[in-house]
């Protein structure tokens, strides 16, 4: 079903910890435990290296393209409490740093395009913080919000809808799931999703193209995926949960299609399934076995 | 099994061989005993002790390393039996036990389980991993509250008189926490050099704690003021366990015989009197490992059980002439400690020797209250005894001299690093309203300021004291010794702030800071992302490192690296850790070779056939809103040409619907009013959007949907600078922005371009007269007029009313679009999508023509057909790419004037407006 289009040898010296492509599939980010961040040109099933961005001092953990109408930025966070914003300016070079945090920062996302250039990140001690670049003044603005989760947040993802209020969906070592809306008076819980039994690794909101209804998708280290959805409307506060499927290990990574009907599940046992949700609203898995060990094979 | 029962006057033993149990509990009615092992569960009766003992097998691969029944009587079939990870609490109905929870958080073996002794659906436990969970029976899922901690933890206590306080060992430390603020601890001592086996608190009084470790002693602090323990019992082996007899003031303590060697006895001591303990028990052939007491219903005997590793279970008869020995027969005794804690003044030990002098009742009137009905306070008749009933242990403070003949004392206070010497003097008068003398010696390494505040507290109060003709040396003492710890602490923690920031510098070195790995997740080794449209990027571990942990799970935390080794681990050798523990040279070896590898490789998959969406398709779709039909049937055509004939038949369908029904028809209606027609395409589009092909959704609600046109003419805005929001971009970053343009000369408007984004040229008037045909104010985002497609001028039979979903489909089909690049097909679309009518905010630029004077809000005359601004440079109208001054208003081709000022600072007309800087300005405003 999927034809592969390049192999990249990223020449990382430790582990990767996260691959993005950016919007118009011409640019992939890593983020390997070598502290480094590179950047690959995969046009026309070519690749090319572009640069290696230096400026952590710990294992990379996540990285994040910003929409192009701002530029080409990325945005990496690391065990090293840091979060670095990258922009191309000619060369790829460091625009931004936050470290107000006092924990590994585990998770870093870009927020829709419409509220402007803005990104949220999550971190082991438990707080998440939003960062905006304020284009009047070209000054970085932040809003932390402490004790998210207790002993930490793992993981978070912006709802891609880009129009109503700001919302955010975090999980963390708290096994509990929990929405957030910005308010007047800062950020604030809208909803507290409790089905795991384990810390939450991943969450994600999918992108919805039926209106009034919400989907996020949430795995632990309790090795289970589930989708949670909602369908009273704009403002969703209950969720009704669906174990996907209970994995062999922890599952750690989740990622929504551009249409929110494929998410693709990977943990701790090295595979990666893709999940399909048909007309009917069930779930089936639709990837090849074949493809994972192909993948592997590569690897080696 | 064999079950030897012999009765003696003092005790029953039971031996229980095939049990192998390593935890022994007794219920809170005391009427059974739980025997926890590997393999057998053992509940046994303790009422009729002949009756054989109940087996419930187990057969678990790990041993029970703690167990306990609930304190409480309302649940007192309820018992928590701690193994490898999990708690489990089971329940006793008809003498059988069930598992109904069981409690799982922990990621190393249990080694303390506590039940709350208020809230009997709370239990705390504790771990290796460096956690203390509280639980909820309520909801057994996960903890509810957690208390993380650098090292692992012991032994968890909860507090006996208090509901939210409790105690962890860590090593030789004791932290005390209460549960409601559990990210940090409330005390932290610093109790014995090495492991705490034991915690007990003091049943009767709340801050009394008592610590057994394996330094061979037992302390016991005042929580509430923990610098020092309060007294020390020592030991002449490891002391494993200690704990308050529910009688009297006594403790039995557990001991180990270093190397097996010696008696494995338990030692009851009064506390009144720690020289030597008042009774030793002996019996049991090898260590006791855990003890418990019961009391007998109508009998004043409390009995002791014990469980060995010899397999023996003991009863011991405590019969009442053993409890007095503890201090029980004192009952006046607990009264009087405890009024004599609440005047803070006279301690414990101070009465003990006060009891052969007399005692002295104050009789001023004034009634001190305790919590205790008497109210007595005890004051020593003269300065000697004044002396001998001083409490030395006053923290940080020792008495040097204390002389009542020569009417003098010396007292010497040390406390980080810093020396006071006090020198006292009591006059003959003492303490009949004469205060005593005090000095300060000048060897005292205080600054003077803090000499002299000293000084002070001193004498105050002392002079409170006597005015009520009392003796004041412990009190003057005591707030001598707190003034000075507070001045101290304040230096203190300035040091520990610069302390602080050395180890902020120090922890930029990763391996420094791995203690707080325990709560950040175990890395991602691998995953899978989508990207762009049907772009998948995976990364993973190569398939050897996979393969070489199938059976485990893994880990939670990063800390499972550095558990593993000493050495700084990295994820790749954790592993191959497993068979690296013996060959840990060519596990070094191996993991620098896959690290050199190919490892670190991703891959980019096409997933793009997995979605409905077509690039080629997108590319090739046209779109023409005055003949639907015809736009229709070419669709159709472009999808057969591409094998979708599924496509193909739905374009040709729809174009059916979209053209004239033919009149030769036998139908009397046409076939555009006829209902079917409508819900074909309505249902069309819902099939795909159900089958998530926005695309094909899309085009056909822009083919059946409405073309956003111009509006004919609004009214001429004026000048307007509203106060602009805060989006304002400015004019360079503006035509640098990839993928648009300044000026949208494409009719309609691009709702992607944020209010404010377009920057707008303003007129300044003395324009007038320069030009004829400049730009006076350009409006780009204009109200729009939807004018839907009239069925009457031949075009489309078939109209779908505005409904947020189908805006909604075309402006994902929208984003789409955008990410493949196809940015014609874009703006095609985009002509089909609904703008938001917002008021835009910022400047609003209007353009006049130059030949029929009218002002307009978009490039464009209608009247004169040709575009508003001229080109100042080539004196051509403007179409395209454009840009002008937001001050005087000149303007024209973008590369012209982009040319012009990239060696220019004035305006190329000559009206002498510094546009660069100028117009900067105003748009900074």
């Amino acid at each position: 079903m999927a034809s592969l289009v390049c192999n990249i040898d990223t020449a990382h010296e430790d582990i990767v910890h996260d691959a993005e492509i950016d919007f118009h599939g011409l640019q992939l980010a890593t983020c390997s435990s070598d502290n480094v961040v590179k950047i690959f040109g995969i046009k026309n099933n070519t690749q090319s290296h572009i640069a290696d961005l230096k400026g952590h001092y710990g294992p990379v953990w996540q990285v994040s393209w910003a929409h192009p109408k701002f530029g080409n930025i990325i945005a990496s966070c690391s065990y090293d409490r840091k979060v670095i914003i990258w922009k191309e300016n000619q060369e790829w070079t460091k625009i931004y740093e936050y470290n107000n945090h006092d924990a590994s920062v585990n998770s870093v996302k870009f927020g829709p395009h419409e509220y402007g250039l803005i990104l949220a990140c999550g971190s082991s001690d438990g707080a998440f913080s939003i960062i905006s670049h304020n284009s009047t003044t070209g000054s970085w603005e932040f809003k932390k919000k402490i004790n998210a989760h207790a002993i930490g947040c793992n993981a978070l993802s912006w709802c891609p809808d880009g129009r109503g209020p700001k919302r955010i969906v975090t999980g963390g070592c708290d096994s509990l799931v929990r929405i957030w809306e910005e308010g007047p008076n800062g950020w604030d819980e809208k909803a507290k999703l409790d089905a795991h039994s384990d810390w939450v690794r991943d969450v994600a909101w999918a992108p919805s193209i039926i209106t009034n209804h919400t989907t996020i998708a949430s795995c632990s280290q309790d090795r289970r995926v589930i989708v949670w959805t909602s369908s009273t409307g704009n403002n969703p506060t209950t969720f009704v949960p669906l174990v996907l499927h209970t994995f062999d290990d922890a599952v750690w990574n989740l990622s929504w299609s551009i249409t929110g009907n494929i998410l693709a599940v990977s943990g701790g046992d090295n595979k990666v399934t893709l999940w399909k949700q048909n007309s009917e609203r069930h779930w089936t898995c639709i990837s090849d076995v074949s493809k994972t060990q192909t993948h592997d094979q590569r690897q080696l | 099994m064999i079950t030897a029962t012999r009765w003696s006057s003092e005790y029953i033993v039971a031996e229980h061989r095939d049990l192998q149990a390593s935890a022994m509990a007794v219920d809170c009615t005391g009427t059974f005993v739980l025997l926890a092992g590997r393999r057998y569960l053992g509940l046994k009766r303790l009422n009729e002790p002949t009756e054989t003992l109940k087996k419930y097998h187990r057969n678990s691969k790990y041993d029970v390393s703690t167990a306990e029944w609930s304190p409480h009587r309302f649940q007192k079939d309820f018992c928590a039996i701690a193994t490898n990870q999990k708690v489990e609490v089971h329940t006793l109905s008809e003498s059988a036990l069930s598992k109904i929870f069981s409690l799982s958080a922990h990621t190393r073996v249990i080694s303390g389980v506590n039940w709350n002794q208020f809230d009997g659906n709370l239990i705390a436990t504790c771990s290796n991993d460096t956690f203390t969970y509280i639980w909820d029976l309520r909801d057994t899922k996960r903890p509810v509250t957690s208390i993380t901690n650098v090292a692992g933890v012991n032994e968890v206590r909860w507090n006996k008189q208090s509901s939210t306080v409790l105690a962890t060992a860590h090593g030789g430390d004791v932290k005390i926490w209460d549960q409601r603020k559990p990210t940090a601890p409330v005390q932290y001592i610093t109790a014995h050099l090495s492991n705490i086996h034991c915690l007990d608190w003091n049943p009767n009084q709340e801050n009394q704690l008592a610590t057994s470790s394996q330094d061979c002693s037992v302390k016991f602090f005042d929580t509430a003021n923990p610098k020092r323990a309060e007294t020390v019992l020592t030991s002449v082996a490891p002391v494993w366990r200690a704990r308050y007899t529910p009688f009297g003031n006594g403790l039995l303590m557990v001991v180990v015989p270093p190397m097996k060697r010696g008696e494995n006895s338990l030692l009851l001591w009064n506390l009144g009197n720690q020289t030597a303990p008042v009774h030793t028990f002996v019996g049991h052939s090898d260590i006791v490992l855990e003890f418990e007491w019961r009391k007998q219903r109508d009998s004043l005997d409390y009995q002791l059980i014990t469980w060995s590793k010899d397999q023996t279970l003991r009863i011991w008869q405590i019969e009442p002439f053993l409890q007095k020995l503890c201090g029980t027969e004192n009952g006046n005794e607990g009264t009087l400690e405890q009024m004599s804690h609440s005047d803070g003044l006279l301690p414990t030990s101070s009465l003990a020797n006060s009891a052969d002098g007399s005692v002295l009742i104050e009789g001023d009137g004034k009634l001190e209250t305790s919590e205790q009905a008497a109210p007595v306070t005890i004051q020593p008749k003269s300065l000697h005894q004044e002396f001998s009933l001083v409490n030395t242990a006053i923290p940080n403070v020792t008495f040097d001299v204390l002389d009542p003949g020569k009417r003098k004392c010396t007292v010497t206070a040390a406390l980080n690093g810093s020396i006071v010497v006090v020198f006292i003097s009591f006059p003959p008068g003492y303490p009949q309203s004469v205060a005593p003398v005090f000095q300060i010696a000048p060897t005292s390494t205080v600054d003077p300021a803090l000499k002299a505040k000293l000084l002070k507290v001193l004498r105050h109060t002392a002079q409170q004291r006597v005015k009520k003709n009392r003796s004041c040396l412990e009190p003057c003492i005591r707030q001598f010794a707190e003034t000075l710890e507070e001045a101290l602490r304040s230096d203190d923690s300035e040091q520990a702030q610069q302390l602080g920031q050395l180890h902020g510098g120090l922890l930029q070195h990763p391996s420094l800071y791995s203690f707080r790995d325990a709560y950040i997740p175990f890395p991602r080794t691998s995953g899978a992302k989508f990207g762009s449209v049907g772009m998948l990027v995976c990364f993973g571990r190569s398939s050897i490192s996979s393969s070489l942990r199938p059976d485990r799970m893994t880990p939670r935390s990063l800390s499972a690296l550095n558990s593993y080794s000493e050495s700084t681990l990295t994820v790749p050798t954790y592993y191959f850790n497993d068979r690296g523990q013996a060959r840990p040279h060519i596990n070094r070896s191996i993991s620098k070779l896959s690290q050199k590898g190919s490892k670190t490789s991703v891959i980019v998959y096409d997933a793009s056939k997995l979605f409905p969406m077509n690039k080629a398709l997108a590319q090739k779709y046209t779109f023409d809103s005055t003949n639907v039909g015809k736009m229709c049937l070419k669709n159709s055509e472009a999808a057969s040409t591409l094998g979708r004939q599924d496509l193909a038949r739905v374009w040709s369908l729809a174009a059916q619907v979209a053209t004239e029904a033919t009149r030769d028809d036998d139908e009397d209606d046409a076939w555009h009013v006829h209902p079917v027609s409508f819900g074909v395409i309505r249902s069309l589009i819902d099939h795909y959007i159900s089958e998530f092909d926005v695309q094909t959704a899309a085009m056909l609600c822009c083919a059946f949907g409405t073309k956003v046109v111009n509006p004919p003419q609004v009214s001429i805005m004026q000048k307007i600078i509203k106060p602009s929001d805060s989006s304002t971009y400015s004019l360079r970053k503006w035509w640098q922005k990839p993928g648009s343009s300044p000026y949208h000369t494409v009719h309609g408007i691009d709702s992607s371009a944020e209010p404010g984004e377009c920057l707008a040229p303003i007129k300044q008037s003395r324009s007038h007269s320069w030009s004829e045909s400049m730009v006076e104010e350009v409006v780009i985002h204009s109200h729009v007029n939807l004018e839907p497609q009239k069925p009457t001028n031949g075009i489309s039979r078939v109209v779908l009313s505005d409904s947020p979903e189908y805006e909604l489909y075309k402006k994902i089909y929208c984003e789409i679009l955008d990410r493949w690049h196809l940015l014609d097909a874009r703006t095609q679309v985009m002509k089909y999508v609904k703008g938001e009518q917002e008021v835009h905010q910022g400047l609003e630029p209007l353009t006049e023509c130059h030949s029929c004077k009218q002002k307009y809000r978009e490039p464009l005359c209608s009247k004169c057909k040709t575009p508003t601004l001229t080109c100042i440079i080539c004196h051509i109208p403007v179409k395209g790419s454009a840009c002008a001054c937001c001050l005087c208003g000149h303007g024209g081709h973008l590369v012209h004037i982009f040319t012009w000022f990239s060696t220019n600072l004035v305006c190329p007309t000559g009206c002498g407006c510094q546009c660069l800087s100028e117009g900067y300005e105003v748009q900074e405003f």
